[in-house]
């Protein structure tokens, strides 16, 4: 397994050395990258110094030494933390989020902020102020959204994993289509606290990695209850366990499903690509079975109403004068309006404004309350789903990555790329992606759901499809 | 108090008070910073979570804030809900509120009395910073301090029972130590309508006094419009502490749509019988059982019991004074006198240095008749003030009266004696002669005879000389 | 089939409740774009809905935390440090005369 090997071989090697690889790669490609919004170079070599002396006296954490990017939307004590905007072009986070203390903790270390789309508003990683981010498999083709630096900074080698956010996909598209391994963990397992987050009962940190171990290793790490999220659950499991203890007779036991509707609308060579894979589990002894999940067409209009309202009133407390971009005005209702107009961009506006508008007293029923009765419907389609099956799996993405500029314009059109992974969040259950495959030299990612506070099961089914496919 | 009312009794006065107090605690509601703020310099005491740093969450509710807050809804007779309450948040934009919203939870008891006047809800919510408008100026070391609503229905019924029922709150919540008692701890929005027309609002008036001021101006702004010829359309005001009036609020800022979201950041709490009940045995006497024992207990009448529950340190005042006195008369003196002092004085019977020897003593004066009922009014202000004991303050201003007959009587025979001709022209039906003789033994006594007693005596004493 | 015209009335109203000071030109194209996407959204309404809301896809509740010693925070310079504009330890912001 590559990670281990890796972890294995920095036990021997220079810590030192190994950041200083990330930091070459990083210093020829990333200028046409954009992965990056700030670099931490300095601190990260200062860790990799203090890291090695652990390391020789055998005491280091888990992540010994390993490199690690963070989108730029969590927060780390006296780095800039933008969220891809120009809201908090020159903000300064004073904490560190729960997830970057865990990870200090264990040894890893951070290299810098990734870029990412607006307050995580884009599927595609194109509409951050500080410019698009290119995908590292063809730079002529966007890397996915809204963890978009996150994701291309692994496949482009400039860290060993990344931690992202997702709401309705933003660690799995961009996973899918840089052609690299992404979890969307169960909503509680991993404290937000520090997260800057779009939607608070929809989205949370998850990984990126190259492989499953690597996957796995991040988990243990980074999950557990934590007095600062009330939503947290305790954690008792080391997933990395289950990676390291999988046999090859570990497929035949696994109950796997495939809904139709996963694969309606999908562009064709992606759908045979992952058919393909779901035939060679079955040849090794999988249990197979197609079943429906008949809301899955509503899952984008509930999701996006559900983001809207949530994320307006996130968004209320940017009104320049504690923190971020200030323009002033004559009076505190001039000042805010002005600041706002001025400093938050198109994609962040409409969501602003539609938010407040179907949370709207006169609005209200119409549209918010009835989205969230409808929500239970999606949570509960998985959950028959899972009471008789281990794992549903599909597709991440129903297209293949398109040209940088192509779906700039209509929103309705970037919203419906979220068809396939949104309503994981909506249910709050785990999903993950993992490259399989390209089609015209572009990556297809395949995607696995699990029933909530079952990342076990996951994992599992992670390893199985990383064997059969080819995997170490 | 009823004597109040019958002023406006023409008017179909409404009041109703919607109570924020800040509840004590160590810590603020919803992250560790202190409670305890006003010693700090500005924006000192402060963190992530309560000036909504990007990317914080709130911490879970304070335990104790909620404790608290329980005690005080049992305490007003009011009863938990049975379902899960979640804070929402309440959106507005203004600069001391560091997230734009606020957060206060859906009502966790209701449906209780006190003094009279029913508590419609009872929620906890989170205390905004400070934004002082003429400075333009901000400090969020208040931000996060947690506070407790209490709405009352509109059954108050004049601006001196407001504020008797206001005092006599706070009062009972410091006792029962569950309040910040600094000033500036309580702030309320205040509801009138009179004769039946439309309701208005007076936001955030930040004293006892400032409420009290404020519906007396608005009784009297009210009844000019209507007398015009206008009518009270529903509006809200703000009550300029420089001034003492109302004014109203620009149109803007009345139309508030706080687009009401269950924040979800905070998982629902549910009040469970066990919590309640352990609050429950912490607690001190109900004021409804108060008033059943004090009144089966000591055969007090209503009005003085009320007068008495209200103030939990005044009732336990008059307990204490009862054991060693008759608790009649204890019991009116602590629910007339002593309590209209403190109340002029602006004081409480913990701040000031009255003590239940005080009371049980005067009484014992009274009743022996050595201190005359006039002359009691003045002791207790002395005793409310210096907290001298009864005996001394009674000799320093030389109130000991006489009393006993025997004293008396010498003292009338003497003067007699020594008038006789006032003795004659009293015979002979002459009442002025009676109010000299009678001066003439006050001025013996230097004032100290006690006077029916003294007249009775005189008079018997004259008809039985020949 | 969306019932509420959304006009330029209410576009006014909710910028002004979102604080966000609109051109006119955004608010043409807002208003077409929101009549747009909350048409495609009206789909919700063929779902079967049960009557309760989620709110929350975790099952805890009655996460409360003692009352301890406060804590003061570590970096409270930092935080300071992002103020706008500060004068003698207040955030400056307008008056409200």
């Amino acid at each position: 397994m590559f990670t281990r090997d890796l972890i294995e071989d920095l036990l021997s090697k220079s810590v030192e050395e190994h950041l200083h690889n990330k930091i070459e790669e990083i210093d020829k490609r990333n200028k046409e990258i954009n992965a990056f919004i700030t670099l931490s170079t300095e601190e990260a070599e200062k860790s990799s110094k203090e890291i090695q002396k652990k390391i020789n006296d055998g005491i280091q954490g888990k992540l010994s030494g390993l490199v690690i990017s963070i989108k730029d939307n969590i927060a780390v004590s006296n780095t800039r933390m933008t969220c891809g905007s120009k809201v908090l072009e020159n903000y300064i986070a004073p904490y560190d989020a729960t997830v970057i203390n865990l990870i200090k903790k264990e040894d890893g270390i951070i290299i810098g902020k990734c870029n990412m789309d607006e307050f995580a508003c884009g599927s595609d990683g194109t509409s951050s102020y500080f410019g698009p981010t290119k995908n590292p498999r063809n730079i002529d083709y966007v890397p996915g959204g809204s963890s978009s630096g996150s994701a291309a900074s692994v496949a482009a080698d400039f860290s060993d994993f990344s931690i992202g956010s997702d709401t309705g996909g933003s660690i799995r598209g961009p996973a899918s289509f840089c052609g690299v391994y992404g979890f969307k963990p169960s909503y509680g397992l991993v404290s937000r606290y520090g997260l800057s987050d779009m939607a608070m009962s929809l989205e949370g940190p998850g990984p990126f990695a190259k492989d499953t171990y690597g996957i796995a290793l991040l988990l243990d790490v980074i999950s557990g209850k934590d007095p600062r999220d009330t939503v947290t659950v305790q954690s008792n499991n080391s997933y990395l366990k289950i990676v390291e203890n999988f046999k090859d007779g570990d497929i035949k036991n696994m109950n796997i499903a495939y809904a139709k509707e996963f694969f309606e609308g999908v562009d064709e060579n992606i759908k045979n690509m992952i058919l393909d894979k779901i035939g060679m589990l079955e040849s090794q002894g999988a249990k197979i079975e197609e079943v429906s999940l008949p809301n899955i067409k509503y899952s984008i209009p509930i999701y996006y109403l559900v983001v809207f309202s949530e994320f307006s009133s996130a968004m209320s407390k940017f009104d320049g004068f504690k923190y971020g971009h200030y323009t002033g005005g004559q009076d505190i209702v001039e000042a805010v309006s002005n600041t706002r107009e001025t400093s938050m961009g198109t994609e962040v506006k409409r969501r602003v404004l539609l938010g407040t508008f179907i949370t709207m007293e006169e609005f209200k029923g119409r549209w918010y309350t009835k989205a969230l009765k409808a929500r239970s419907a999606i949570k509960e389609d998985f959950k028959r789903i899972f009471n008789s099956y281990d794992l549903l799996i599909g597709p991440t993405m129903p297209t293949l990555p398109w040209k940088i500029g192509e779906k700039i314009s209509d929103p309705l059109a970037m919203y419906s790329s979220d068809i396939l992974t949104a309503s994981a969040n909506l249910a709050g259950t785990c999903a993950s992606s993992q490259p399989v495959g390209y089609v015209k030299g572009l990556p297809v990612g395949l995607q696995l759901h699990a029933d909530s506070l079952s990342e076990s099961k996951l994992i599992k089914g992670m390893r199985a499809v990383e064997i059969v496919c080819g995997g170490m | 108090m009823q004597l109040h009312e019958d002023k406006y009794k023409d008017l179909n006065l409404k009041i109703g008070l919607e109570i924020h107090v800040q509840l004590k605690t160590n810590q603020k509601i919803f992250c560790e910073c202190s409670s305890d703020y006003i010693n700090s310099p500005p924006n000192n005491n402060i963190c992530p979570i309560c000036t909504s740093q990007p990317g914080s969450k709130p911490m879970g509710i304070n335990e104790t804030a909620l404790e608290n807050l329980l005690k005080i809804g049992l305490f007003l007779g009011c009863k938990a809900y049975k379902k899960p309450f979640y804070i929402q948040r309440k959106h507005y934009f203004y600069p001391d509120l560091p997230s734009n919203y606020q957060r206060t939870s859906q009502p966790i008891l209701g449906n209780g009395i006190f003094m009279g006047v029913g508590i419609w809800e009872i929620h906890i919510e989170e205390d905004p910073g400070r934004y002082d408008l003429r400075e333009g100026k901000v400090d969020f070391n208040r931000s996060g301090v947690p506070l407790a609503e209490i709405v009352t229905a509109p059954e108050i019924k004049s601006p001196e029972y407001a504020r008797e029922f206001l005092r006599d709150l706070l009062l009972s919540l410091e006792y029962l130590g569950v309040i910040r008692g600094e000033s500036g701890s309580i702030r309320a929005d205040v509801n009138i309508s009179i004769m039946g027309g439309n309701r208005i609002e007076i936001k955030n008036v930040n004293s006892v006094k400032g409420i009290y001021k404020a519906l007396k101006y608005e009784i009297v702004r009210q009844k000019a419009v209507l007398q015009r010829g206008g009518a009270i359309t529903m509006e809200t005001r703000h009550f300029d502490e420089a001034s003492m009036i109302t004014k109203t609020l620009r149109k803007k800022e009345t139309v508030a749509d706080y687009r009401y979201i269950p924040d979800p950041d905070l998982v629902p709490v549910y009040i469970g019988p066990e919590m309640l009940n352990e609050i429950e045995s912490v607690l001190p006497e109900f004021p409804h059982a108060k008033k059943k024992r004090f009144i089966e207990e000591y055969s007090l009448g209503e009005e003085i019991v009320d007068s008495l529950i209200s103030d939990l340190y005044l009732s336990d005042l008059f307990e204490e004074s009862a054991k060693n006195s008759n608790p009649l008369e204890a019991g009116k003196w602590c629910a007339t006198e002593l309590k209209r002092r403190l109340n002029e004085k602006n004081l409480s019977v913990s701040t000031s240095k009255i003590n239940p020897k005080h009371i049980s003593d005067m009484v014992g004066f009274i009743e022996r008749g050595e201190l005359s009922v006039k002359n009691a009014k003045w002791i207790i202000e002395d005793a409310v003030d210096t907290g001298e004991e009864i005996p001394v303050l009674m000799s320093k201003k030389n109130f000991y009266q006489i009393s006993t007959e025997d004293t008396l009587v010498r003292i009338i025979e003497k003067i007699i004696a020594e008038n006789p001709k006032a003795v004659l022209d009293f015979k002979s039906g002459n009442q002025n002669a009676l109010h000299f003789l009678f001066g003439k033994v006050v001025n013996e006594t230097e004032g100290r005879a006690e006077p029916s007693k003294t007249i009775k005596l005189l008079k018997d004493k004259l008809c039985a000389v020949a | 089939m969306v019932e509420t015209i959304i006009n330029d009335s209410i576009i006014e109203r909710v910028s002004e409740i979102a604080r966000l000071k609109l051109s006119d030109k955004e608010k043409e194209k807002f208003r077409e774009e929101f009549k747009k996407i909350l048409e495609e959204f009206s789909i919700i309404d063929e779902i079967k809905v049960g009557e309760k809301e989620l709110y929350y896809v975790v099952e805890n509740v009655n996460v409360l935390r003692k009352d301890s010693e406060p804590k003061p925070f570590s970096n409270i310079n930092r935080i300071r440090t992002n103020f706008n504009k500060i004068e003698d330890d207040f955030i400056v912001v307008p008056r409200n005369l």
